[in-house]
């Protein structure tokens, strides 16, 4: 320190001073109150020379210190920073000066920033004297500096993001009364086809075309006008005309004082997913249609093995209602279903069909997929019902359930006919085969040989008749009278027709007939109710093989729309349990044989008369005689005299 | 002795067949129009076989006729021969079910009648 000559105090300090007058006082004073640290030091580094007094704040120790261990201020640099503070310090002795950034270590934890700038001071030799430096605490300055770049690197991410989303961004200036769009991003340019510098400046209205009368837009207004956010659903027109399905967000944005500066529109073409959706709903309401519809039974599970949906089929066959059953877990939908089932009969659960997917990998798909078993209901009525599984690949199952009761019993009906048909065949057979079997083998007296051929022809004769009608019944089924030949008629040359007709052997009685002045016109097939009446005046003559009176008269149903024409014998009668079976295929009243018949003359006439639209009924007391009842429909306005 | 055979039958022409075709030497010929009544006269006479129709009206079958005359101790070493118009095999196998000795399906042969009464009542001597 040079001049230490004018001291402080001495005299009165003027107004301008110059270094020279500056006392060494003054200056230490200067020098305290320094936040920058000031220091000298040997060239060497190893012995400090001066330290100014802020070095004990911001190193946060005794200046001491310093001055006892020489290397002291250079072990708390960061140790990063050491390497580069090391380079510095050549830079300094081959240049004379240098600058150097690094942070120091503090005792408490924490870190500072320091700026230090060193120069070397020379003798007249120009030999290194020492070292002097000024060390800046820039903490405050270098975290401010990382805030901002951090911040800015934060808008630039949030460019980026704008620029590449798929959705359009869109913001309008509230300021100004307009509303005018002051940007828009790339996606809104690909969605809507319109390019940034169309639109600068433009009112977001445009993009709803002519299509004003929306209710989102009204949402959107009222929402802008309240300040509020918002997100709707409109409908949006493209540059070139189409539309397109805009999910619109908007959001306000507010200045300081919370009045809104701007809006911010995010905008998401969903245009093809409500296309699907559309599609979804127009395939869904198409099967609802058809599984409503639907004669057949279906049930459908979820994922979780639940009762997702049931069909108003499945109701009616099982009276088990949605309510019942949707949402029940599958085993719960078993027990309910094999409750209803005939317990003598197994119930398999609908596990099992899985099970038998799962054991048997040669199983082909469409084979235990598509296994059918049958239900036999006894609840809420009899009923057979055919059950098949299908299982969708996300792990849906699908029931699907056929009432087949009425195919079960036609078949049942059809073979029990057959078999009974062919051990209707057989019996007169026998017969034939067996007598004149004998007649080949032994010899007879003429007597005896001609009791037996006659038994032979008269049971053959059985045949054909029993040939014939069966026919006549097949014929009549599967046409169901299409090939009947009804015309609207006068009954009386129908009826009298058939009396003057019948042949019947070996009887002298004749059919008594009391018909009314006036009969009126049916529609019906003269040929066939000539046959149907022939069978019940001949049943009547067979079923009273003792006599009696055969009448043939006629009825009027009171409301005078039906009549009847009906055939009373006084024979053999039916008990009621014979009259409850009279209509059954090949059922005979008489089984011994002694008495001719086929056991379908009756069905023969049931089935033509119901072809008619009339009906038959039959009155019988055992021991007293019958009486059948042919009703048929009186045609409109068909009184006739005749 | 005379041999029994009683004929169950409810078809007229077809009780006169077998009586025809078996009346011949030493036999006894009875017959039962219904299965009741043929219960009842084979439990009376204990014939050494039945003919028995399987399709008969009434309360009792041939089947269940025969069933019972195979049950009953007293009607012990009584052959039964079903006559049937139903030949499939299940009402075979229902035949040998219920005990009986042999099977004729309708129509059959006189002849082949004859033969299988003469081995079975052979059989039983």
């Amino acid at each position: 320190m040079p001049n230490q000559t004018t001291a402080a105090g001495a005299q009165p300090p003027k107004v301008a001073v110059t270094t020279q007058s500056l006392s060494s006082e003054h200056l230490q004073s200067v020098l305290d109150s320094i936040r920058d640290v000031i220091y000298s030091v040997t060239p060497d580094g190893e012995q400090i020379l001066y330290v100014s007094p802020s070095a004990a704040k911001v190193y946060e120790m005794n200046l001491d210190e310093f001055t006892g261990s020489p290397k002291v201020w250079f072990n708390r640099i960061h140790e990063e920073d050491r390497e580069r503070v090391r380079l510095s310090l050549q830079a300094l002795f081959a240049e004379g000066q240098c600058e150097s950034t690094y942070r120091i270590e503090l005792p408490s934890g924490g870190m500072r920033w320091l700026r230090d700038r060193m120069q070397i001071v020379r003798d007249a030799q120009g030999e290194p004297l020492r070292i002097d430096g000024i060390a800046s605490d820039i903490t405050e300055q270098v975290l401010a500096d990382m805030a901002r770049e951090m911040a800015e690197g934060t808008v630039r991410l949030k460019d980026r993001a704008l620029e590449s989303t798929q959705n359009g961004v869109v913001v309008t200036d509230m300021a100004n009364p307009f509303q005018p769009i002051i940007y828009v991003n790339p996606g809104f340019e690909r969605i809507t086809g319109w390019q940034a510098a169309d639109v600068y400046g433009m009112n977001c209205g445009f993009l709803q075309g002519d299509d004003r009368d929306q209710e989102a837009i009204g949402q959107l207004r009222e929402a802008v006008r309240e300040g509020r956010e918002c997100q709707v659903i409109v409908r949006n027109y493209r540059k070139d005309g189409s539309m397109f399905w805009n999910e619109l967000s908007i959001s306000p944005v507010r200045d300081a004082d919370g009045r809104v500066t701007h809006y911010v529109g995010v905008q998401n073409d969903i245009t093809e997913r409500i296309r699907q959706e559309e599609e979804l709903q127009d395939r869904t309401e198409r099967l609802d249609a058809i599984f409503s519809l639907s004669p057949d039974g279906f049930v459908s599970f979820d994922r979780e093995g639940r009762v997702a949906y049931i069909n108003p089929a499945f109701t009616r066959m099982t009276g088990l209602t949605p309510q019942a059953v949707v949402g029940r877990r599958e085993r719960l939908f078993d027990e309910l279903l094999r409750d209803r089932c005939d317990p003598k009969l197994p119930y398999f659960e609908l596990g099992c069909f899985e099970t038998q997917k799962d054991g048997d990998a040669n199983d082909d798909d469409t084979a235990c997929n598509g296994k059918t078993d049958t239900l036999h209901l006894l609840r809420p009525e009899r009923r057979v019902l055919t059950r098949s599984v299908r299982r969708g690949e996300g792990g849906s199952k699908v029931l699907y359930i056929r009432d087949v009761t009425r195919e079960t019993e036609v078949d049942r009906m059809k073979s029990e006919f057959l078999s009974t048909a062919a051990h209707e065949l057989r019996t007169p057979m026998a017969s034939v085969f067996g007598f004149s079997e004998l007649l080949l083998k032994r010899d007879y007296d003429e007597k005896t040989r001609r009791d037996l051929l006659s038994t032979i022809h008269r049971q053959a004769g059985t045949l054909i008749h029993l040939l014939n009608e069966l026919l006549d019944l097949a014929r009549i089924e599967a046409r169901q009278g299409k090939d009947f030949k009804i015309a609207v008629q006068p009954l009386r040359p129908v009826i009298e027709g058939t009396v003057a007709a019948l042949l019947v052997p070996n009887d002298p009685r004749k059919v008594t007939l009391d018909l009314p002045e006036t009969l009126p016109h049916c529609a019906v097939d003269a040929e066939k109710l000539q046959q149907a009446l022939t069978n019940l005046l001949s049943n009547a003559y067979k079923y009273s093989p003792g006599g009696g009176e055969i009448r043939l008269d006629t009825l009027t149903s009171t409301d005078g729309r039906q009549f009847g024409i009906r055939v009373t014998d006084h024979g053999i009668g039916m008990t009621p349990e014979q009259l409850a079976r009279c209509f059954e295929r090949f059922y005979r009243a008489d089984a011994s044989g002694n008495i001719p018949g086929t056991g379908l003359g009756l069905v023969l006439v049931k089935e033509i008369v119901e072809i008619f639209g009339g009906r038959i009924t039959i009155a019988s007391n055992f021991g007293e005689g019958s009486s059948a009842v042919i009703w048929l429909n009186v045609a409109e306005a068909s009184a006739e005299a005749a | 002795m005379k041999r029994k055979i009683l004929i169950v039958e409810d078809q007229t022409d077809l009780r006169k067949l077998v009586r025809m075709t078996l009346e011949f030497g030493d036999v006894e010929i009875h017959e039962a129009e219904n299965g009741a009544e043929g219960l009842r006269l084979a439990g009376e006479l204990r014939p050494d076989l039945v003919l028995l129709d399987v399709m008969m009206p009434g309360a009792l079958d041939g089947y269940q006729v025969c069933q019972r005359i195979k049950a009953d101790p007293r009607l012990k070493g009584v052959k039964v021969v079903l006559l049937t118009a139903r030949g499939q095999q299940t009402d075979l196998e229902h035949g040998q079910k219920v005990g009986s000795d042999a099977y004729l399906v309708k129509p059959f042969s006189p002849l082949e009648l004859i033969d299988k009464v003469e081995e079975l009542i052979t059989a039983s001597a």
